[in-house]
């Protein structure tokens, strides 16, 4: 009676575990392929308005409502300000999410005019942990092509940007640590930092 | 593997046979030798002309300086002076030649100095992964590898800012 019980739940194990190996391969496949799809046609959207007619103001704006859609803005606002996120209070964090907004959009679309007649190529993608990481080269006229890795979030859900790596600098990466020094050199104090990136937006526009 | 193909295909170095058949050329320095030896960065330097570095690297470019030929030939006051100025007009030609990209991060970044040191340690590190997992001097580029382009790995100092 125990004998057969137990052999009863050995094939259940031994089913569910094979039921799950061969879902895995096949998710991550689903997964990278999705990125895949993804890149390609914020790529593509990103070339068509940079390349196509219209002012530099309505390139920006058409810009804008790209990033907004493809890029985890808030996630990679989070990323940049790193360990001082935790010390912010709530109002810090709302005005320093707000201006981080307009900085990264400022800091993408200054400048256009250099990748007027760019174009990319898809390269492989790979899963890594739970991000997928889509690499593609960039070619700008007069320009070496470069390498760029794009890391895509939830890949299979609701795929995000949330970095962009140009021949191995991260770019979120690069931004925090600017921030962390700007902090460490203004005895941590964020409001002058959030003044320092209000003074920013302002020379831009 | 270049070595050997371009010396005999290639008529003694005379012709890059070897890029045809899947063996590009590429650039290294001593600096990347030394990393891949194991010998870490140590702080990081601005040195004059030559930009970012670090202890190693700068000492990968005296090595370098002193295995290219052109530093022992000739001698004299004229040789001398033409290779001083070999050197500095090395510096102020890639200077110009990355102006826009500085002024523009001199301009975007709110601490210009830790930016260019991010992004000189972030490229330098990228370039010496490379090299590590790249066997390029034995299989040829059409050869379908495992190795992953591009990664990146977050140092516990990076993250430690």
């Amino acid at each position: 009676m125990l004998q057969r019980r137990r052999f009863m739940v050995m094939t259940a194990a031994s089913l569910l575990t094979g039921i799950q190996w061969l879902a895995r391969p096949a998710n991550a496949q689903g997964a990278t392929d999705r990125a895949s799809t993804f890149i390609k046609s914020i790529g593509d959207q990103l070339v068509a308005v940079v390349n196509g007619p219209g002012s530099d103001r309505d390139k920006r704006a058409r810009l804008t409502a790209i990033i907004d859609n493809g890029v985890d803005v808030d996630g990679v606002a989070r990323f940049c300000l790193g360990r001082f996120w935790r010390t912010a209070s709530p109002d810090q964090q709302h005005r320093y999410m707000e201006l981080f907004h307009q900085v990264l959009v400022n800091n993408i679309t200054a400048k256009i005019g250099d990748y007027r007649g760019v174009r990319f190529q898809m390269g492989r993608s790979q899963q890594r942990n739970e991000e997928a990481v889509v690499s593609t080269v960039v070619e700008r006229p007069s320009n070496p092509p470069t390498n760029v890795d794009w890391i895509v979030s939830n890949p299979s859900s609701d795929p995000k940007v949330i970095d962009v790596v140009a021949e191995g600098t991260s770019l979120r990466l690069t931004q925090r640590q600017d921030y962390a020094s700007y902090l460490t050199h203004n005895n941590n104090n964020i409001d002058a930092l959030i003044n320092a990136m209000r003074q920013q937006v302002a020379e831009a526009s | 593997m270049r070595f050997l193909i371009n010396t005999t295909a290639g008529a003694l170095g005379f012709f890059d046979v070897a890029a045809d058949w899947g063996y590009p050329n590429h650039d290294s320095d001593f600096g990347i030798t030394m990393a891949l030896w194991g010998m870490p960065e140590g702080p990081y330097l601005f040195l004059p002309v030559f930009g970012p570095s670090d202890p190693r690297d700068a000492v990968g470019l005296g090595v370098n300086a002193a295995m290219d030929p052109f530093t022992w030939v000739g001698q004299g006051a004229a040789v001398r002076a033409l290779d001083w100025s070999r050197w500095v007009m090395n510096g102020v030609d890639q200077r110009e030649r990355h102006l826009d990209d500085i002024d523009s991060i001199k301009k975007t970044a709110l601490d210009p100095y830790a930016t260019f040191r991010s992004l000189y340690r972030q490229h330098r590190t990228s370039q010496i992964d490379d090299a590590r997992n790249d066997s390029r001097a034995t299989i040829p580029v059409w050869f379908p590898q495992s190795a992953t382009p591009g990664q990146v790995t977050y140092s516990p100092t990076a993250l430690r800012n």
